[in-house]
């Protein structure tokens, strides 16, 4: 029990690490509203590691017989990193800048939100092992 | 991944509005120049931005980190004529040479770019918020 005591604490940094580099990727693309040929950006996460996870369970890995032997792409939900994406197909001015303000805003009070959530899961978790170890 | 440098991202962008407020103010109340120390009328000025950038992160494939006004150059547009016969600087025909400085189009400049920086003070709010949250953890 006590080997797998903060899987969960660690699944759920993950998910703050990505939610923190999406905000990281929201503030950029705010600063540059107003910059010539500027294209925006957002990060992907979540789906990539929901396929990860539902992976593990019931999916298949490579066989491996040496250790230079390469696994099957990101597998495990450790190697899922968050991935940031540039949107270089769209333009919404005429100087070639395609920042959209409202859908910049929304995602960051959305981020915001999730971000807040995940911090309280993560909370809940240490007050229930503080449950237990007090008894 | 700074835990504060993101607060940076959104600053240099206040950073950048503000001078551009600056360069729009400076416009307007030279709108009525009509004699520099180039021996011509005022001429406007204009904010270039770029996204703030390192040679190094881009050969590392990062990302840019905020915005920076690179350089403030000046419009080359026409100088406005005004019919003005009793002024020093007039010309045989009576013209005077007046600034390229359109007024209407100064103010709405100063719009855009009051809004982007409040844009950029809630961004910069949000992060600090989650910041605030994160040191929260396990209370």
């Amino acid at each position: 029990m006590l080997n797998n005591l903060f899987d969960k604490v660690n699944l759920l940094q993950k998910g703050l690490d990505a939610s923190w580099k999406r905000n990281e990727v929201i503030m950029n693309n705010i600063a540059n509203v107003d910059t010539p040929g500027f294209k925006s950006s957002s990060v992907g996460f979540e789906a990539e590691m929901k396929r990860a996870l539902e992976e593990g369970e019931h999916g298949f890995s490579a066989k491996v017989t040496r250790p230079e032997h390469y696994q099957f792409a990101s597998n495990l939900p450790d190697e899922i990193q968050p991935a940031v994406v540039t949107n270089t197909d769209t333009s919404y001015r005429q100087d070639g800048n395609n920042v959209d303000i409202d859908y910049e805003s929304t995602q960051l009070a959305k981020n915001t939100l999730w971000y807040d959530t995940l911090i309280e899961k993560v909370s809940s978790e240490f007050r229930k092992l503080k449950t237990v170890i007090n008894g | 991944m700074g835990f504060l440098s993101s607060i940076d991202i959104s600053g240099s962008a206040l950073t950048a509005q503000r001078l551009r407020m600056d360069v729009i103010s400076e416009n307007i109340a030279n709108a009525e120049t009509t004699m520099t120390d180039t021996g011509e009328p005022y001429r406007r000025k204009v904010c270039v931005m770029a996204p703030r950038q390192s040679f190094s992160s881009v050969l590392d494939g990062e990302m840019a980190k905020g915005v920076m006004v690179t350089d403030i150059i000046e419009d080359g547009s026409d100088f406005e004529l005004e019919y003005d016969p009793d002024n020093p600087l007039a010309n045989a025909e009576g013209y005077v040479l007046k600034p390229n400085v359109d007024e209407v189009e100064e103010i709405i400049d100063l719009m855009e770019a009051t809004r982007s920086y409040e844009a950029n003070v809630t961004a910069l709010n949000a992060t600090k918020n989650m910041a605030a949250k994160a040191l929260s953890i396990g209370d």
